[in-house]
Parts: C-alpha cells; structure tokens; sequence
C-alpha cells in the first residue's frame, strides 16, 4: 500500500468508488473527497510498522458461541405492515424499475 | 408543582408518594422542551401524543399498585436511530426523513413493558457517522454548558437534553465513543455496556462487531437503574449471551476501599489539555483518598486505535448501509425512474450527507480486491493485539482510568473542515469497541468553565464494578449534580 496507494485517490478514482457504490457526487465532492480520503488513507498507513506475522484476526464469534435458537413459530410482521413503509408498492408487490439497464 | 426532581430516583420516589402524577410531569417536560429546545436542537421530533398516552397508562399502574418498576411514569429521550414503531425514526439522515418503522426495537419494547414514557427523538450525527453531531442532517445541536461548542458525538442529542434537564435520561448508543464523549462534554453519566449485553435489534447499524446501546443519565445510580431494564439476551440479536442481568443496584453501595485503578500511561500524552489532565488527576486522587491505589499499566497499541477502528468501520458501514437503496423503505428518487441504477444513483446521492458517503467510499475501497488485506483484514489482526493489551491490563487491575477526550468541547465549525482531524480527537475511546469492554464517563471537573469526563474501563461484564466505583465518586464530588447557567 503505501504513498503510491495514496495517491490513487485522484478525483477519477473517487469518482470510480462512487460508481461501486452506487453514490452521485458533483464535482466539488469529488475534489473534496480526493484530497480528504487521501490523508485519512496516508495516516492510516502507520498499521503497517505493526508486526502482525502471528496475529489471528479478531472476530466476535468466540465470545459468542451460544446464538442458535429453539426453532419455534414466532409472532412477526405481516406483509401490510412491511409494505406500508415501501415507496412505490403496488399491493401485495414492490415495484421496482427494470433492472438491466445497463 | 413548579419544579419537579432531576433523576430518575427522586422522579420515582415523587409518582410513587403520590407528589404529582406522570401525566403532570410529562406535561412539564413536553412544555419545557417546546420552549428551551429551539435553541439547543436536542430533539428531532417531539412525540406529544404517544407520550401522554403512556403517561396516563402509567399513572394507572402506579394507582393500581399494578407491577410497578423504578420506570413507570418515568420520562426519557432515544436517540433517533433506535426504532420505534410507527414513530419517525430518522438516523438523522434525509434518506430516512419520513421513515416510520414497522416495529419496535428491543431496548423501547422494554422500556414499554417497564412503564416509561418516551417524550420524542434525539438528534445526532448522521447515522452515528461523527462525534460532534455537526453531521446532523437536521442542524447541530447546541451544548447546554456553551452555546457556541458542539455537546460531541454521536449521541449529542440524547447527552443535551439530559444537560439542559428536558428528560431525566435517554438512550444512546456507542460505537467508538458516541455515548462516552458527549456524557464528557455535557456533564453527564454515560455507559458503553461490554458487547452484547444490550439488545441491539431495532438499532440502524453502522459497525455491527462494535455497536452498542447504553443509557446517559445525571447519576451512576440512574445508569445502573436504566441498565437493569434494557440488559439481556435477545433472540432477535444474536449477539446477546444467555447471562442473566444482575441487579445492578445491588452492588453499588460496596466501598471502593483496596480498589486497583490501572493508569496506561498512553493516554496521558502531550497533545492533552493541561485543563483536563488537572482534573483527570484530581479525580484519581479523589478514588484514592476513599481508599483506591493505582498502578501503572501499559496498552501499548494504543496509538493504532484510531485506524484499526476506522478501517473496520468503513468496511462494516458500506455494507450495511447499502440496505437504503430507495426500494424497500426511505427516500426513492426519482418517482418514476427508467433504470434501477437510476434509483440507486440519486436516492443515494441525495439522501446521503458528506460524511456518510466518505465513509461508505472509503469501506468501498479498503474492501476491493487488492485492498482487503492491506487494510481490514491487517485491522482485524491489530484489533487482536488491542484486545490482548486490555486482558494484560487487567491481569493486574480492576478497573482502568483514563480522560474520554483530550480537550473539552470544542467551538462548533472548528473541525468540520478536515474530517481526519475529527477523527483523531476520538483517540481515548476508540479502542474500547474493538475489545468490546465496557466503558463509562463520569463528570469529575471543569476546565474554564467546561466540563470534563472521566473514563472508566472493565473487563467483560464487569458493569457492576464500574458502576459502584462511579456511584460511590459521585456519594463524595458533586460535579455530576453541576448545572448549566440558564441563559
């Protein structure tokens, strides 16, 4: 990673990670966001000096071995009430715009 | 009455003698955030309706002596990112402006069961992204003690409103400080529970291996009362271990005599204010003059919080919050789009302020191909060794002391300018999710006129001992019972 890295936040790169995340930006962001993603990137470059060669990644899961739950029939919400909240239903579906359109 | 108690015993003591009613206390509360909150902006939303209905269920059940908790009739504030059915829960956002949601998050069902009142919204950065709550999309919020600083972040709301005496408590929630730095700069008592130990089942995530929700309130003993309510297994988060929920009131009365406090020399480095090192001394002196010594303790990865706990929040946040995509629930523009990408593209562009789409595009990169273990995958393996230095720690004391923050609150505009500046003033309390322990700040002084936290840091579960230490400092200071000049 390192410098080079760094600077690949260049305003097109920005505005490349925009597009995989599905993000409109103006111009004035992407020249924004270029020059603030960069030195939040450059600072937290310091993690390479850490050794980490016999380090196993944290996870939660060994704290927590006991999640399952009894399979029983729970009272939940019904179809109304989740489509109450969707912008465009059209009872009892969701309407959605077509999706190839690329 | 003209004036009711502050906290949640003497609120309690008051419904339970028959010295005024919830209704009546509700109705001065609501009155009082109409007229002082307009310039504080601590709430979002007032929900004056619901809010007397439950008073009025509360009364009842006080009258009919029918299952009474230390809650019931009391009234409290939620921070606006906890969902409460069929009321507006916002996360802050303009993607979730008008969003009612379907269902009631654990932690409010709990509440209800308990009999409090929930008086309306608190404001907050959007989505939990910041520690000023500048990054509302709804305005600032004001801090009680100076008007021109923030009241921190996230949980800015919730901490202002408790400040500025328009709830007796509110709930918050803490994913690198949110709950802890604003308790700091408001003057109040605020508890980051260990991970898990609260439900978070209705909480919009943003880190899910960090989130946590906790209570902010004038006293330990209020935070042990609220705690006791809303601790617990879940089986709608899996995160919650089948432990029981000790009393915590029980232990609160124990003396602190023989206690080992750990001072990590880490946190106490040159870019601390002289005005908060003061304090923060006085109050270890304070814990030591009731019969406490202190040890010195070393965690030394301490110094890599800041990125370890932001690079796996990034990665966390982008994924969770590609749920708000204009289909399902929220903001969806345009009405009639051609394309899904379409949809996408503006809802979320719109929708979204600064901070969050920094955020989202920085989770987007550190988790493309190439990336992932330069930067989470390396994160998570750091997180290990910050784990392991708080277990060392602990090996040879009981709780930990540390400041929350390394200067009191500051100017609101100071530090929106440069986001990784904000960033760094999380340095004392970031490291604390990632080991998933508890943490506490407490009010132990004023620098010019300023409030300043003290942290208090535990093993695991180990709730119980941060809340008698707290409880028994606040039995010999009074800081906590320090209020704002009203203007």
């Amino acid at each position: 990673m390192a410098a080079e890295q760094a600077d690949n936040l260049d305003e097109a790169k920005v505005k490349y990670l925009a597009d995989l995340a599905r993000l409109n930006l103006t111009d004035e962001e992407a020249t924004a966001f270029s020059k603030q993603l960069s030195a939040i990137v450059d600072y937290f470059d310091m993690l390479n000096e850490v050794d980490i060669s016999d380090v196993t990644p944290a996870h939660m899961l060994d704290v927590y071995a006991d999640a399952f739950r009894e399979d029983v029939p729970q009272p939940c919400m019904t179809t109304e009430d989740l489509l109450a909240v969707v912008p465009h239903a059209q009872v009892p579906f969701v309407r959605v715009a077509p999706v190839f359109d690329n | 009455m003209s004036s009711y108690p502050l906290t949640i015993r003497e609120i309690t003591a008051g419904l339970q003698a028959k010295k005024f009613t919830s209704v009546e206390i509700t109705k001065h509360l609501l009155a009082k955030i109409k007229k002082e909150d307009q310039e504080i902006n601590s709430f979002l939303h007032v929900c004056e309706e619901h809010a007397l209905e439950q008073a009025a269920a509360a009364d009842k059940r006080l009258a009919a002596n029918d299952n009474i908790t230390p809650l019931t009739g009391v009234p409290y504030g939620l921070k606006d990112y906890i969902a409460t059915k069929g009321i507006r829960t916002t996360s802050a956002s303009k993607i979730l402006e008008n969003f009612k949601p379907p269902y009631n998050s654990t932690v409010v069902t709990k509440l209800n069961d308990a009999g409090a009142v929930l008086l309306g919204k608190n404001n907050l950065d959007e989505f939990g992204m910041g520690s000023s709550t500048e990054n509302s999309a709804y305005g600032v919020t004001k801090n009680p003690w100076d008007k021109t600083r923030v009241p921190g972040g996230s949980s800015g709301g919730s901490a202002a409103a408790v400040a500025a005496e328009l709830v007796p408590f509110s709930i918050g929630a803490d994913t690198g400080g949110s709950i802890r730095t604003p308790a700091s700069f408001c003057n109040v008592t605020g508890l980051k529970p260990t991970y898990g130990r609260v439900s978070r089942f209705g909480l919009f995530a943003l880190a899910s291996s960090f989130d946590c929700i906790g209570p902010l309130a004038h006293t330990a003993e209020d935070t042990a009362t609220v705690l006791s309510v809303i601790a617990g297994h879940d089986p709608h988060d899996n995160t919650t271990p089948r432990k029981g929920v000790p009393d915590y009131q029980k232990s609160l009365q124990e003396k602190i005599a023989g206690l080992k406090i750990g001072i990590p020399k880490e946190y106490f480095i040159d870019g601390l204010d002289a005005g908060v090192a003061k304090n923060i001394d006085n109050a270890i002196s304070q814990l030591k003059k009731m019969g406490a010594t202190t040890v010195d303790v070393s965690l030394p990865n301490t110094k890599y919080a800041i990125p370890v706990y932001y690079l796996i929040l990034f990665a966390e946040a982008s994924a969770n919050l590609s749920r708000y995509d204009g289909v399902r629930f929220g903001l969806s523009l345009p009405d009639d789009p051609t394309g899904i990408s379409e949809l996408y593209f503006n809802t979320r562009g719109a929708g979204f302020g600064k901070e969050v789409k920094r955020r989202i595009m920085l989770g987007t990169h550190t988790l493309s191909t190439g990336f992932f273990e330069a930067y989470y995958l390396r994160a998570q393996k750091v997180r290990t060794l910050i784990r392991k230095d708080f277990e060392k720690a602990f090996a040879n004391c009981d709780v930990i002391a540390t400041p929350v923050t390394p200067t009191p609150p500051f100017k609101i505009g100071e530090k929106t300018g440069d986001p990784l500046t904000m960033y760094l003033a999380d340095i004392f309390t970031v490291a604390v999710n990632p080991a998933g322990i508890p943490g506490l700040s407490i009010p132990c002084g004023f620098s010019e006129g300023l409030p300043v936290g003290l942290q208090l840091l535990a093993p695991h579960m180990q709730e119980e001992r941060l809340l008698n230490v707290a409880h028994q400092f606040q039995q010999e200071t009074d800081w906590h019972m320090q209020r704002p000049v009203q203007a």
